[in-house]
């Protein structure tokens, strides 16, 4: 390992002779924090912990990874501690949890061989288990679905109970811990009462007369609620409650009994009547949710398959339920190493609770870099551990940034919600000194998406020309433009690719949608389907086959659907444009090809077939190859799991429900702009980084049905007057620990985001008049941007710790001039194109004789039966006790080869016998020499046959060949048949030559049912001498032609009529 | 007795093939070549073949086939048998420790994993029970083990380290006939039992042994020298091939790199025999490499097994018995019938297809068959020979008669005929096919084997075991061609020497692959066996055979070696080179960036517009006689009309429960209100039956979605009864008027008004409903729509009224008019337009005539709108790239 100088809090950090009592390390962004934990772990080797005891658990597999890759490097030198390192527990939590459940899985209650289910797979199986949950129990109980659906109908629905169960699982709750949690208080209609009374009491002082007259409406107006009965009723009073202020005398207590009664107590009143009113919908809901996780579950364990949330809990079971585990586990890790320990939700968060021992937990985090509260991430599981753990080390020098950047950083983040204050030193040397290393953009325009467009071509430019001559100080791969909406992607990929900017999007959600993928999934349909004339004419127009739309006209004029006329196309339609045409007919043959593989090769060799016979253009190392790859592994995935028509569905489905599917990963190779969420920059670092569409925040609000781990479930229902929708106590309690927790949140991802930096960051955003959303909010008053009309600027700032920066400002209200695109050069190396190489002698190593023999007969039937294996005749259900005739054949060869046959077939008895009697027989057994059943091994012309003579014996000198037939024929048929043995015995001949030394005098077929034995003619003639028909059976199998020979034998073909377009007839008609 | 030792490499067969020919040449016969596996065997015997001798293929043969004789009549049981043995063993020990997972269908198959295990190294049950190690499942794991053992005697079957130890006891006890030497070559391991044999053997018979150095433990030579053996050294010296090391940044970029560099050896000369790659974590490599050599064009043969139950031909099979078992769900037998090869590319089957979905769901071959028509079809023969099945479902026999019956299923699946002209690859799909046939009686052979043979049984619990049988059938597709790059996994490699060889995958945990802890014997209680000397595997023992692997692979090649790995994985998370990469210290090469030649080169885009005069004759027809809707679909984006008006494109159908789509939402309301509105009744019972057909006749599913629309639509329809604030009774109202009339003397606009209402005075009020958001009633409003003054003509001309008032009424989530009027007191009307509508004539017509010069190029009026065209995937609107930025130099 290189060596390194630590500072003295990573020192701190390090020390290992502290390793004996918990530790916190509180690491800000930049400070060295895998050096720390790496030189932590590897300290903790040196004193002799042994690898396999240490637990160190990362927050994503890249960290994982890159742990790993750096402890393998610090012990490159020591193959014994290397060689266990690859045994150590350095991974994720759910990679840990996987292996501890496959090493316990009897133990765990799961399956041993189980899958982690991915995202695709385990959204199919959730969908369907939530279908079936509520059709089952709409079927059983229609009324009551029909209540819960008066009170909550939601084109969302079954999103929402999805990831309220998701959020329940995080938490390490399940149902019933769900349902038990109490309502939080409501206000109550004695309170109301209480306001309503006090309001009544009320002297009025300095009311005029009508705003007295006017307290006697409010009052007869509250009353009415007061009064009402039941919630309904009294949601119905409400509704019909409506109260001026202005009525009311300014600036008294009773105009503020008024406004108290308005817009709080009755407003909150609302949720305590609502959560009554659909007191028992919420039990339907939580109906819903148990029969779903009872069907999740089953489907999941139908396909063996776990999902991410299983493995918690299952690891969870395991050490609650099994205290030897957990007392094994506990000894078995000496040491937890956790990183990003403020990410981890309640269940993690209980998983190493069974799993710690006192004194040997070393946790790392940043309350200031918890940014997955949307994932259910429980910061305060940390901020507790901090505040009590004895051994807390800070971190805050900052390896990573330039010194503006930081001081950026510090100006706009001071007092910001939800971050807490600690300084950023900045340690990192560089070579040169920037003067101006931030900058910001602001876009104006009149509406969102005009200035959206402002925006992202004003950050395309600034992209060109911080990576374009001359003096070229970054590439495309050194930056990334981070946005925390992925809605506003588009229009940054779509200036981008407008520019010539090379771009890899990651968790954007935009795979579905994006060209290539939309092609080669509809030429999937087509491929299932042709009828589908949607899918057929996006083919047809796209590069894969590229027709005009006269093409398309003129094509559906033919017929009615557009699939059957290409299907159909004949060559007569000459009046298509001759291009078109020949495209045309290219696409429907190669479309035939498809389809007769269409279930046997897999789905990605399919489309790989299709892109390279069509030329459809995309390269390695762009964004589009990427994704094309991507579809390919997916599709690799599913082939022989799914059918075409299934897998075809599954992406539909999958498109149709607007997945959060990012365009394919970067290539590492590829020089292009990163372009991603905040979320998923989290851990990385760029040279430059574009904070954009500042503007653009996320949706906060809970969904219709929402959890949290401290109020459970809430839900917004239908108000029975207004028909608006009303939170009920638990939903609105839920609305107000979000937002909290947002506010806070939000803060800190700007700060992840910007601190990703090291060379320059650049702010943007669009401002549509005076509205300032999202982080504008927080940047343009911190910075004192002025937005009232375009301008560029230099502006000096002062951190707080009083430290000066630079900021080039420019405020844009139209897009900048035209710029040139990047040479090819800058984005991609070439791609070398392999033309494909020269095949030869593909013919088959082995052969077998009668194999030979048959081609000798007809090469078309050898290619069918024997290369191709098919059987002809149909099968036909035996009579029991009748013996199949190759069975059959097999007995009587064994018998007559002398080898014991248990329960003999009583007609393989009688066969044998025949032979045995025959004059043939008889030579046989009085012979001088004799072998049966003689499988030999031969080469000829580069070929090994096997064969098998039956019997051959020497006698008086001669050498004769004998082969039994057992075939059911009569003795004229038997002579016919005999031709064609012809060959076969020539081989036997040849082989026994070889042998023995000497040729073979004569050679027997002896057909044992009509018990006939016929002489073959062992002479070869020059033409069908052995040797020529095996190169001409070579040369068959290489080429793959196979001819027919129509003749009398095609009559005894299996494949006559079937398999084998022979028209032979005994009339004489073959052609 | 003779040990042969030395490195990988240094000729150990070659010298073993030499005594041997050196016997053949000598007429000596009493030889034997045992090898460990049939392919091994199969290129010995070539390779003798080729030398010009002939001789008896059973010279040269696997251990298993020559021990055959000796064996007894316990037929091996299969994997697939024993786990269907396991699972009735677990069922019938009942172990409280194994309640929770009996049913999973993992854990029988790793509980039958690690039975095999133990009885490959020579532990029944009783021995086990003898040395039962301290684990916490081992005395559950004991029980079905034994309850396994008895079921193997019951059922007249053994397993294969069984089968070996009875061969080497009767080997030792009666001799070996006429054999008198034997050569032993290409072994890696020598569980008990082969030890026994070659004990056994040693006893009458002259015995070499070869053994790599790697494998040859300390502990094995201890027990051959204590046969008898005398080790000597192998003659030669391994070869020292060119390393390299190749870096790819995925594995897509890896596999092309091989691909690169096999065309690149073959165009240097080299058959593509000669090379090989070697794949240790076959799941993730096969598939890519099949793709990519394919793509480039290399012939090359897979050593690898398929699964069984994933073939064409077995999947056929299953889903047309899951298919009758299910009642004939028509989703399920189509899915069937789809996979029948003779019609993967059928127009008919194509037509059936989508009208089977279209009538989704249903289910029954009689309805089924009533939708083709044609009873004489192929299409109808293949259903008829799935109906043959039914009764099939009626039957109760013993498991043989039913292996029997499942012996003509083949029937129903009929292979397509050689196709002309096919490729090497389509013949292996086709042979594979035959084999997968094949196996599929096989596997009802195995189910029979494993089941009581003495218990009749129903369809339902034969189909279960044989299932279970399929999916654990491995196939091997035959593939004999001479000249193809082997692709081999890293055991199959050790048979191998090839001149050049890749090894891709060099990444962690795949080479040396990760070895978790057995469920059952964790490492502790496998040391425990260990040294009672049962000599199961413990994971260091793993890490060493994962070891002897690599450094086999990596000196399989004479000539070059190539090692690989891929920067990333398919998640693009980063990977980290093998451990044992570290160790060769090999500079890496990158991978370069290739693809084939495309074999087409793609024409450039055709601007979207119809030329042709007889295409433009046709455009005139079609644009004789217009709808407003028509109209409005040209003037949001030419392409819209002419894929959705023109060309009529249609897609697949609709999946049950999206049938109740806008459109139709839309449709149903109107027809409603329209019966409402002529003989006014409780609108909400009227909806609740024009809904309940709707539901029938399209047969939407029950559920949420279906019942939340249905409330939806009920209170609006409700809320326009109880709160429509129209003056109704001032008029005579008219619902669902068509209407048709000239624009100008070459276009007719025909459409249909929702409501003309007629005052006393003859005035018109013209409504239509829109069951539509507040954008949408935003969009109609806009200026530039055509429906409202086309209305407006209408009224004049068709119904000879003086309209007055022209009125939309959005019914959805709110009742709302918009629209124009003459009275402004009415609904809030906007005052009538100036000049309406003749000052929309013009355009229109102006409209027409673009139609009709063929314009068509997408050109959206909205861009947001884009969204919901149907059009969407075929227009490509979005490749035409803006024109912000100039061309570059
Ligand atoms: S998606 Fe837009 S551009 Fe394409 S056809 Fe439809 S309306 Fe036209």
């Amino acid at each position: 390992m290189k060596t390194v100088s630590f500072t003295e809090s990573q020192q701190a950090a390090i020390d290992v002779s502290q390793r004996h009592r918990d530790a916190c390390v509180v690491a800000g962004p930049g400070s060295g924090k895998t050096t720390v934990l790496v030189e932590y772990f590897r300290r903790l080797v040196e004193v002799d912990v042994d690898p396999g005891r240490i637990l160190a658990i990362t927050f994503t597999e890249k960290a994982a990874g890159n742990m790993r890759a750096k402890l393998a490097e610090a012990f490159q030198e020591d193959p014994v501690v290397r060689a266990k390192l690859e045994r150590a527990w350095v991974s994720t939590v759910h990679g840990f949890c996987a292996r501890l459940l496959k090493e316990n899985a009897v133990l765990a209650g799961v399956d041993p061989q189980f899958v982690v289910a991915d995202d695709l797979e385990s959204a199919r199986l959730r969908q369907q288990a939530i279908d079936r949950a509520v059709a089952v129990l709409f079927e059983e109980h229609p009324a009551t679905v029909r209540n819960l659906i008066r009170g909550l109908s939601s084109f969302e629905f079954e999103t929402a109970v999805l990831s309220a169960y998701d959020g329940m699982r995080g938490a390490g709750m399940d149902i019933e811990q769900l349902a038990a949690i109490p309502p939080p208080p409501g206000v109550t209609r004695r309170e109301v009462a209480e306001a309503v009374e006090a309001l009544r009491l009320d002297p009025l002082d300095g009311w005029k007369p009508e705003q007295k007259h006017y307290r006697k409406t409010v009052l007869e107006q509250a009353d009415r609620i007061v009064a009402a009965r039941g919630p309904r009723e009294t949601l119905l009073a409400i509704g019909a409650f409506s109260v001026n202020l202005t009525k009311c005398k300014q600036g008294t207590p009773a105009r503020e009994l008024v406004r108290r009664l308005r817009d709080d107590l009755i407003e909150r009143f609302q949720y305590s009547l609502i959560s009554e009113l659909y007191h028992a919908e919420r039990e339907t809901l939580l109906e819903i949710l148990r029969r779903f996780d009872r069907t999740y579950r089953e489907l999941k364990r139908q396909a063996g398959a776990l999902d991410f949330a299983d493995l918690e809990e299952s690891a969870v079971r395991l050490l609650e339920q099994s205290p030897e585990t957990r007392a094994r586990l506990q000894s078995q890790f000496e040491h937890i190493v956790m990183d990003e320990f403020q990410d981890t939700n309640g269940q993690q968060a209980r998983l190493l609770r069974l799993l710690r021992r006192p004194g040997r937990f070393y946790a790392v985090g940043d309350i200031n870099q918890s940014i997955f509260g949307f994932r259910h991430a429980e910061p305060d599981v940390f901020r507790e551990y901090r505040d009590q753990v004895e051994r807390r080390v800070d971190l805050d020098d900052n390896f990573r940034s330039r010194p503006p950047i930081l001081s950026a950083v510090e100006t706009i983040a001071e007092g910001a919600a939800g971050i807490e204050s600690r300084p950023l030193t900045a340690r990192r040397e560089f070579d040169d000194w920037r003067e101006v290393c931030v900058e910001a953009i602001a876009a104006l325009a009149g509406q969102v998406d005009a200035a959206l467009e402002i925006e992202a071509q004003w950050v395309a430019r600034r992209i060109l020309e911080l990576t374009g001559q001359p003096e070229r100080p970054f590439a495309f791969r050194d930056i990334a433009v981070l946005v925390r909406n992925t809605e506003v992607l588009g229009a940054f990929t779509g200036a981008f690719d407008a520019a010539g900017i090379p771009c890899v999007v990651s968790r954007g959600k935009g795979f579905y949608e994006a060209r290539e993928v939309k092609d080669l999934t509809h030429l999937l349909r087509v491929i299932a389907n042709p009828r589908d004339e949607m899918s057929l004419a996006a083919v047809l127009r796209s590069p894969l086959v590229q027709v005009s739309d006269e093409a398309l006209l003129r094509l559906k004029m033919q017929d009615g659907n557009l699939g059957a006329a290409l299907a159909h196309l004949s060559s007569a339609a000459s009046d298509f444009d001759a291009g078109d045409f020949a495209k045309l007919c290219r696409f429907r043959d190669r479309l035939r090809g498809w389809r007769a593989r269409r279930e046997h090769v897999s789905f990605d060799r399919l489309l790989l077939a299709a892109i390279d016979d069509c030329g459809y253009p995309a390269e390695p190392g762009t964004r589009a190859w990427a994704n094309i790859e991507k579809l390919l592994a997916q599709a690799r995935r599913v082939t022989g799991r799914l059918s075409l028509d299934q897998f075809v569905e599954e992406l539909a489905a999958v498109r149709a429900s607007d997945p959060r599917e990012p365009d394919a990963p970067p290539e590492d190779s590829a020089n292009a702009v990163n372009v991603m969420t905040v979320h998923a920059a989290k851990g990385l670092e760029f040279p430059v980084v574009f904070v954009s569409a500042l503007h653009k925040g996320v949706q906060t609000n809970p969904p219709v049905i929402a959890f949290s781990r401290r109020f459970g479930l809430g839900a917004h229902w239908r108000h029975p007057a207004s028909g608006e929708e009303v939170d009920d106590l638990f939903q609105s309690a839920i609305r107000e620990e979000r937002k909290k927790l947002e506010d806070e949140e939000s803060s800190r991802l700007l700060y992840v985001a910007m601190t990703r930096a090291e060379q320059h960051l650049a702010l943007s955003f669009s401002v549509v008049g005076k509205r300032r959303e999202n982080w504008v909010k927080l940047v343009v008053p911190k910075l004192g941007i002025g937005l009232d009309q375009p301008r560029e600027e230099t502006q000096t700032h002062t951190a707080p710790d009083g430290k000066e920066w630079k900021l080039h400002l420019r405020v844009v209200d139209r897009p900048p001039g035209p710029m040139s695109r990047p040479l090819l050069e800058e984005i991609a190396p070439p791609v070398e194109r392999i033309a494909p190489p020269k095949v030869g002698e593909q013919q088959d190593t082995n052969a077998n004789v009668t194999g030979v023999n048959a081609f000798a007969t007809c090469p078309r039937q050898y290619y069918i039966g024997h290369y191709l294996g098919w059987e002809g005749r149909p099968r036909r259900l035996r009579d029991s006790g009748e013996l199949p005739a190759a069975e059959l054949g097999t007995q009587v060869h064994a018998l007559l080869a002398g080898v014991a046959v248990p329960d003999p077939d009583p007609e393989a008895l009688r066969l044998a016998d025949v032979f045995r009697q025959s004059p043939l027989g008889r030579r046989a057994a009085r012979a001088a020499r004799v072998e049966r059943e003689f499988d030999f091994l031969m080469a000829l012309e580069g070929l090994v046959l096997r064969g098998q003579v039956d019997l051959w014996f020497e006698e008086g000198g001669d050498l004769v060949i004998v082969d039994y037939k057992t075939d059911s024929v009569t003795a004229h048929e038997a002579h016919q048949r005999a031709q064609d043995y012809t060959m076969q015995l020539r081989l036997y001949a040849l082989a026994l030559e070889r042998a023995t030394g000497r040729a073979p005098n004569r050679a027997w077929l002896h057909f044992l049912r009509p018990n006939t034995a016929i002489e073959v003619d062992l002479r070869p003639s020059l033409l069908d001498a052995p040797e020529q028909i095996v190169r001409d059976f070579q040369d068959a199998q290489s080429r793959l032609d196979f001819p027919l020979v129509e003749a009398e034998h095609c009559q005894r073909c299996a494949f006559f009529h079937d398999l084998c377009p022979s028209k032979y007839s005994s009339s004489g008609t073959g052609s | 007795m003779r040990l042969l030792t030395g490195p990988a490499g240094s000729g150990k067969t070659s010298y073993v093939l030499e005594r041997f020919t050196e016997a053949l040449r000598a007429n000596n016969h009493a030889v034997r070549l045992l090898v460990p596996t049939a392919t091994l065997a199969q290129h010995l015997q070539n390779r003798v073949a080729r030398e010009g001798f002939v001789f008896r293929r059973t010279l040269i043969q696997t251990l298993s086939s020559f021990i055959e004789s000796w064996a007894g009549d316990r037929a091996q049981a299969s994997g697939p048998v024993l786990y269907l043995l396991v699972e009735q063993a677990v069922a019938r020990a009942n172990r409280s420790e194994f309640r929770r997972v009996a049913q999973l269908p993992g854990f029988c198959a790793a509980a039958a994993r690690t039975i095999a295990e133990f009885s490959s190294a020579g532990c029944d049950s009783a021995r086990l029970a003898a040395h039962l190690p301290d684990a916490p499942l081992a005395a559950a794991f004991l029980a079905v083990y034994r309850e396994v053992d008895r079921d193997l005697g019951r059922r007249g079957l053994a397993l294969r380290g069984q089968r070996l130890e009875r061969a080497a006891a009767r080997i030792r006890a009666e001799g070996l006939e006429q054999i008198q030497t034997i050569w032993l070559d290409g072994f890696h391991v020598l569980p008990d039992p082969e030890m026994a044999v070659i004990e056994a053997l040693a006893q009458h018979a002259e015995i070499t042994l070869t053994l790599a150095d790697t494998d040859a433990g300390e502990d094995v030579r201890a027990r051959l020298w204590a046969m008898g053996f005398e080790e000597e050294r192998a003659p030669g010296f391994p070869p020292a091939p060119d390393l390299r090391l190749v870096r790819a940044t995925g594995i897509e970029r890896e596999a092309d790199e091989i691909a690169r560099r096999i065309v690149e050896q073959a165009a240097a000369g080299r058959p593509f025999r000669e090379i090989g790659i070697i794949v240790r974590s076959p799941e993730t490599y096969v598939p890519i490499l099949r793709a990519t050599l394919e793509r480039f064009g290399i012939p090359a043969r897979f050593y690898f097994d398929a699964e069984l139950e994933r073939q064409p031909a077995v999947r056929f099979l299953e889903a047309a018995v899951d298919a009758m078992l299910g009642g004939w769900d028509h989703s399920a037998t189509l899915a069937a019938l789809r996979l029948a090869p003779r019609f993967a590319g059928s127009t008919a089957m194509d037509r059936f297809d989508f009208d089977v979905r279209e009538q989704a769901p249903d289910r029954g071959l009689g309805s089924l068959k009533a939708l083709l028509g044609d009873l004489e079809s192929p299409l109808s023969k293949l259903i008829d020979s799935l109906a043959a099945l039914e009764e099939w479902r009626s039957f109760e026999m013993n498991p043989a008669d039913w292996a029997a019956r499942f012996h003509t299923l083949r029937n129903v699946f009929r292979p397509a005929g050689p196709v002309e002209d096919a490729d090497h690859e389509l013949t292996l799909l086709g042979s594979s096919q035959a084999a997968a046939l094949g196996a599929f009686e096989e596997a009802a052979r195995d189910a029979a084997q494993a089941l009581d043979p003495a218990l009749p049984l129903g369809i339902v619990e034969f189909w279960r075991a044989l299932k279970s049988v399929l999916r654990l059938t491995a196939l091997r597709a035959e593939d004999g061609r001479r000249n193809v790059v082997q692709v081999l996994s890293a055991h199959e490699a050790r048979q191998w020497v090839l001149p050049v060889v890749f090894v891709c995958g060099m990444v962690e945990k795949q080479f040396p692959q990760f070895h978790p802890q057995d469920p059952f014997f964790p490492d502790a209680a496998r040391n425990a066996l260990d040294a009672a000397g049962i000599r199961v595997r413990t994971g260091a023992q793993f890490e060493r055979e994962e070891r002897a692997l690599f450094d086999s692979a990596v000196t399989r090649g004479t000539v070059e070696v190539t090692l690989s790995y891929p920067e990333s994985d398919a998640r693009s998370e980063r990977n980290l080179p093998s451990l044992y990469l570290e160790d060769l210290r090999l500079p890496a090469e990158p991978a370069r960036v290739v693809q084939p030649c495309p074999r087409a080169v793609p024409s450039r885009p055709v601007p979207g517009v119809i030329r042709a005069p007889e295409l433009l004759t046709r455009l005139r027809e079609k644009t004789e006689r217009l709808s407003p809707t028509g109209l409005e679909s040209f003037l949001q984006c030419p392409f819209q009309y002419f894929a959705l008006k023109i060309l009529r494109l249609k897609t697949a159908p609709l999946l049950p429960k999206e049938r109740l789509n806008f459109m139709e939402q839309g449709r149903l309301i109107h027809s409603v209100l329209a019966e409402w509105v002529a003989a006014p009744q409780d609108i909400g019972a009227l909806f609740d039956r024009a809904f309940d057909d709707f539901r029938e006749e399209h047969r939407l599913p029950p559920g949420y979605h279906t019942e939340r629309l249905r409330q939806a639509m009920r209170a609006d329809l409700q809320r326009f009864a109880d709160r429509d604030t129209w003056p109704r009774a001032r008029f005579q109202t008219r619902v669902e008027q068509p209407f048709e009339f000239p624009l100008d003397e070459s276009v007719r606009i025909a459409g249909r008004i929702d409501r003309l209402d007629i005052d006393a005075d003859g005035r018109a009020y013209i409504i239509d409903y829109k069951y539509s958001g507040a954008q949408r009633m935003k969009k109609v409003m806009g200026g530039d729509r055509l429906q409202a003054p086309l209305y407006w003509m209408a009224a004049e001309r068709v119904f000879g009224a003086k309209p007055a008032a022209m009125f939309y009424v959005r019914l959805k989530k709110k009742l709302e008019y918009a629209g124009w009027s003459e009275d402004p007191a009415l609904m809030d009307g906007e005052p009538i337009p100036e000049g309406w509508p003749a000052a929309a004539v013009p355009r229109m017509l102006a409209m027409v005539e673009q139609m009709r010069q063929g314009r068509l190029a997408p050109a959206p009026a909205d861009a947001g709108e884009c969204r919901l065209c149907d059009a969407c995937d075929v227009c490509r609107i979005e490749v035409q790239a803006p024109a912000v930025f100039a061309e570059g130099e």
